[in-house]
């Protein structure tokens, strides 16, 4: 290094911020799609009794769809959340991946050598 | 008449109603085919094609005749049948048509239009000649589908359900060797023949049209409020006729419009219908103004803006009393010949358990108060034009108190017309309105179907139901679940599917795009540190603007991406599937042990599997 | 619905004919004067066709039927000493194209078993067939617009039971003569863009 080289180190941010928040919207279709299929498919079969006096069988058949109905949204919900964290994540580790640290050498010509 | 592939009432009675479904063809056969499985248990034994009067665009079109064509062949039994279903009316339009129409027969279209449809139909099916042509009917289609018989021999055999009867003055101007024979035994003119005695002439025509009855068979609901208004001269009935008994607490309508001289019966079955029509989305400017032709959001345009808005709307202002002169006049008969005979004919509704005394009191009363309304408003209209009449719009000195006489006369019209708004808001209640729906829905095919005294068996909205012990079962959903359940858990894995590969896609490769696009900006640095003098400058202790970069090293660092794992969700959303499909089967096993003295059931659910896959 | 028929202005007296005298029938005449012996000018309400009325005839009111300009159904009683009736069924949607399925009803109603007999005229084409065996002279015709869509099925009846069959016989030429003369006098309105299909 000549007389009037320096280095100084910093950290810098090369890229700007990004916002991620359109993939939580993209994964969430799908929990949405099948959320919809799910109220499909229970309206279909919620449709098939009309009157169930007595016969235990089917009223067993009515609570094992009523708790399926309660777990499938539960487990949605517990997927949209999931989701909602991993696009955190990932955009926190996006952005640290953008700051980097960088070790400048420059010259300085007016800098005295009596430093 | 029972080697027909559709031997049951309640087949007929089911497929005759899917005219009004609005399907396409291709929904219609699937319709077909799951009727006929829900109600037999089995297979069509052949090959069903659909052929709609959607296709045609012609004279059928024309004529107004709407149906579909069924043709069910089997090339190795050697079967082959066309079923044609004509429409009956639908809105309260052609209700309205109907019951003004009907009691002088339809004209010569319908019965054209549906010759025509079934010749085309047979033509398109390229059918053998050995076929039967078998008609359906409900409502006004049976006096089409009959008539188009007893003229042109159209059918085999005719199934109707609640239909309007034939019509022997319309016959007699269309059937000439019909025609022939009334003068040859009576020795009428084309005049007279309104003047023989009805039930002379009806007797004549069955006993002339007797051969063509062999072929004719119906079923009506005693309280079809069609049956009701057609006791008037000009009907009679032909075939054999299935009366069904109302089991509930209305005596019949039929009574109560017998007894109401025909005009009247009329003027108040029009009334009711468009009434309720006009009613049906509460929207009373609507009402008003269909019933009378008096525009309000026109008026208070006008009261509004004076003088600019009657200039800016004179055409629509003068539309609007044209309208009105047209429309109050009609409307005032109407409602007088109903107010005249008001307390006797709501009597017999009373009379007849549909309303009660209080009910009755306030529709006569509120009648009264419309017509009071409709009087003055035919006195308004008729002294405006009187004024405007006798002086000439083109001298100045007149035009304005035309013009005040303009106003004035839309604010007293507007006035009327508000009240009888409110009479009508007073009438539009939910339990009157529920009156009307009732007599609607006695016409109805569903109604008939439940009358028919099937044990176990009723419908509702096109769906089976089965009922044994004190279970009643919803049978045509009880497939839709079996057959369409599946195909929606099919979607669902799918859709979990795509889930993850979103995953993958959006949030690991996703990292590495992002850290790829970093390491380009690095390299960029690292080539051009120069371009990058203002990171200089941003040190507080470098002031000096002389410094010159030399270089730049970057001194990478990266993550891993952290083990972002959405597996264990993706296995418990395809349990959740694995859980339906089982959940489908142990359903299916309920209903088989249920109804297990019924073979047909499983029959039915294996069939519907095998038609989805 | 416009009316086109001018009325009578109260200076011209109308013929004392019982097509005249029937309120009913004379709002559809057009006027007094003869198009031909014993019949006047004709328009139908749907202003599409025209033809000679009879003087001896008056339009069945309780069998009048017309919907909209598209088809028009008008019954005549016929109170001179032979004839029965005429009837007109106008469409004003029938075509060429149409004509077979047109002509094998039209042959069911009237319960005919032969052929038609083609008439070219300039304007239309008359597809006749005379039914002469009965009580009842029965002349029908199958009236064909050449030069728009639009079609009329008439029926001429002449009563004969009273009369022996010797006279029926002897009449049968003047008849039937009468009966084309009433046909060939249809005449279908054409103007386009004056009166439109609804």
């Amino acid at each position: 290094m000549s007389r009037t080289e320096k280095t100084i180190q910093r950290r810098e941010k090369l890229l700007s911020t990004t916002d991620l928040s359109n993939k939580k919207v993209i994964l969430q279709k799908h929990t949405n799609n099948i959320n919809d299929l799910d109220e499909d498919f229970f309206k279909m079969v919620q449709e098939v009794v009309v009157e169930e006096q007595e016969a235990e069988i089917i009223q067993k058949l009515e609570d094992k769809i009523v708790k399926m109905k309660k777990s499938n949204q539960l487990l949605l919900e517990d997927t949209d959340r999931k989701i909602a964290k991993m696009v955190r994540n990932l955009h926190e580790q996006v952005e640290d991946a953008k700051e980097q640290t960088l070790k400048i050498t420059y010259e300085d010509p007016l800098s005295l050598e009596t430093f | 008449m029972s080697e027909d592939v559709f031997d049951t009432r309640e087949l007929r009675l089911r497929i005759t109603q899917l005219e009004y479904e609005g399907l396409s063809q291709s929904e219609y056969k699937q319709e077909v085919q799951r009727i006929y499985l829900e109600e037999k248990g089995e297979q069509i034994p052949g090959d069903i094609k659909i052929y709609s009067t959607s296709e045609s665009n012609d004279i059928v079109e024309s004529t107004g005749y709407v149906g579909t064509a069924i043709h069910i062949k089997d090339e190795n039994s050697g079967l082959s049948e066309m079923y044609v279903v004509s429409e009956g009316s639908q809105t309260a339009a052609d209700w309205e048509y109907n019951i003004k129409g009907i009691f002088g027969g339809q004209g010569a279209s319908q019965a054209i239009g549906t010759e025509e449809f079934v010749e085309k139909a047979k033509s398109h099916f390229d059918v053998p000649d050995s076929t039967k042509v078998i008609g359906y009917s409900h409502s006004l289609a049976h006096n089409n589908n009959a008539t188009a018989h007893l003229l042109y021999d159209t059918f085999n055999d005719i199934y109707s359900v609640n239909g309007a009867p034939l019509d022997y003055y319309q016959l007699y101007k269309e059937d000439e060797k019909f025609k022939k024979a009334v003068e040859k035994e009576l020795s009428v003119n084309q005049q007279q023949i309104f003047d023989v005695s009805p039930k002379k002439l009806e007797k004549f025509a069955q006993e002339y049209y007797k051969d063509k009855a062999d072929d004719i068979h119906q079923i009506r609901y005693e309280n079809d409020p069609l049956y009701a208004v057609s006791g008037t001269r000009g009907f009679f009935d032909l075939g054999d006729i299935d009366t069904l008994q109302s089991n509930d607490n209305y005596s019949g309508l039929r009574y109560i419009m017998d007894q109401i001289p025909d005009e009247d019966a009329k003027e108040l079955q029009a009334l009711v219908v468009e009434f309720s029509e006009l009613t049906k989305n509460g929207d009373m400017n609507n009402g008003v103004k269909g019933l009378t032709g008096i525009n309000l959001e026109l008026i208070d345009k006008l009261k509004e803006h004076k003088v600019t808005g009657y200039f800016t709307n004179q055409n629509e202002l003068a539309q609007m009393v044209k309208d009105a002169d047209e429309k109050v006049p009609r409307l005032l008969e109407q409602v007088k010949k109903v107010t005249s005979n008001s307390d006797f004919i709501f009597n017999q509704f009373v009379e007849a358990g549909y309303i009660n005394s209080s009910q009755k009191d306030l529709l006569v009363s509120e009648l009264t108060n419309i017509e009071k309304d409709l009087v003055d408003i035919e006195r308004i209209l008729s002294d405006w034009n009187s004024i405007r009449n006798s002086s000439s719009s083109y001298n100045q000195s007149d035009f304005s108190s035309i013009l005040g006489s303009d106003i004035g006369a839309f604010l007293a019209l507007r006035s009327k017309a508000t009240s009888i708004i409110e009479s009508l808001e007073i009438l539009n209640r939910d339990d009157l309105l529920s009156v009307l729906e009732k007599i609607k829905g006695d016409h109805d095919i569903t109604t008939v179907l439940n009358m028919l005294g099937l044990d176990n068996k009723s419908y509702v909205n096109g769906d089976m139901l089965l009922k044994t012990g004190k279970v009643i079962i919803n049978m045509s959903a009880a497939l839709r679940m079996y057959e369409k359940g599946q195909n929606i858990l099919d979607d669902k894995k799918d859709e979990i599917k795509k889930l993850d590969s979103s995953v993958e896609r959006e949030i690991r490769d996703s990292y590495q795009e992002e850290k790829r696009k970093i390491k380009r900006v690095i390299h960029n640095i690292e080539e051009n540190p120069k371009a990058y003098s203002y990171l200089l400058y941003k040190d507080p202790f470098i002031l000096n603007l002389n410094q010159e970069i030399i270089s730049i090293e970057v001194l990478e660092e990266f993550e891993t991406l952290k083990q972002e794992n959405i597996d264990n969700y993706i296995k418990q959303l395809n349990e959740s599937v694995a859980k339906a499909r089982k959940y489908v089967n142990n359903y299916r096993n309920a209903i088989e042990e249920l109804f297990k003295e019924e073979e047909k059931i499983s029959n039915m659910f294996n069939l519907v599997e095998e038609e989805s896959t | 619905m416009e009316k086109k028929q001018p009325k009578e202005t109260k200076q011209e007296a109308l013929p004392d004919v019982e097509a005249f005298n029937d309120e009913y029938t004379r709002d559809f005449l057009l006027s007094g004067e003869e198009v031909m012996e014993g019949f006047y000018r004709f328009q139908s309400k749907t202003g599409k066709y025209e033809m000679a009325f009879p003087a001896d005839g008056i339009i069945v009111e309780q069998a009048y039927r017309i919907k909209d300009s598209k088809s028009e159904e008008v019954s005549i009683g016929l109170h001179d000493e032979r004839g029965f009736g005429m009837d007109i069924f106008f469409f004003s949607y029938y075509t060429p194209e149409d004509r077979e399925g047109i002509l094998r009803r039209f042959k069911s109603r009237l319960g005919y078993d032969g052929e038609f007999e083609e008439i070219e005229k300039l304007d239309k084409t008359i597809y006749f067939v005379p039914m002469e065996d009965d009580e009842l002279k029965t002349y029908g015709a199958y009236i064909e617009n050449k030069q728009n869509s639009g079609g009329l099925e008439v029926v001429y009846n002449i009563k004969c039971d009273n009369e022996d069959e010797q006279i029926c016989e002897d009449y049968k030429e003047e008849d039937k003569a009468k009966a084309l003369k009433w046909m060939d006098s249809f005449t279908f309105i054409n103007d386009k863009g004056v009166e439109s299909d609804e």
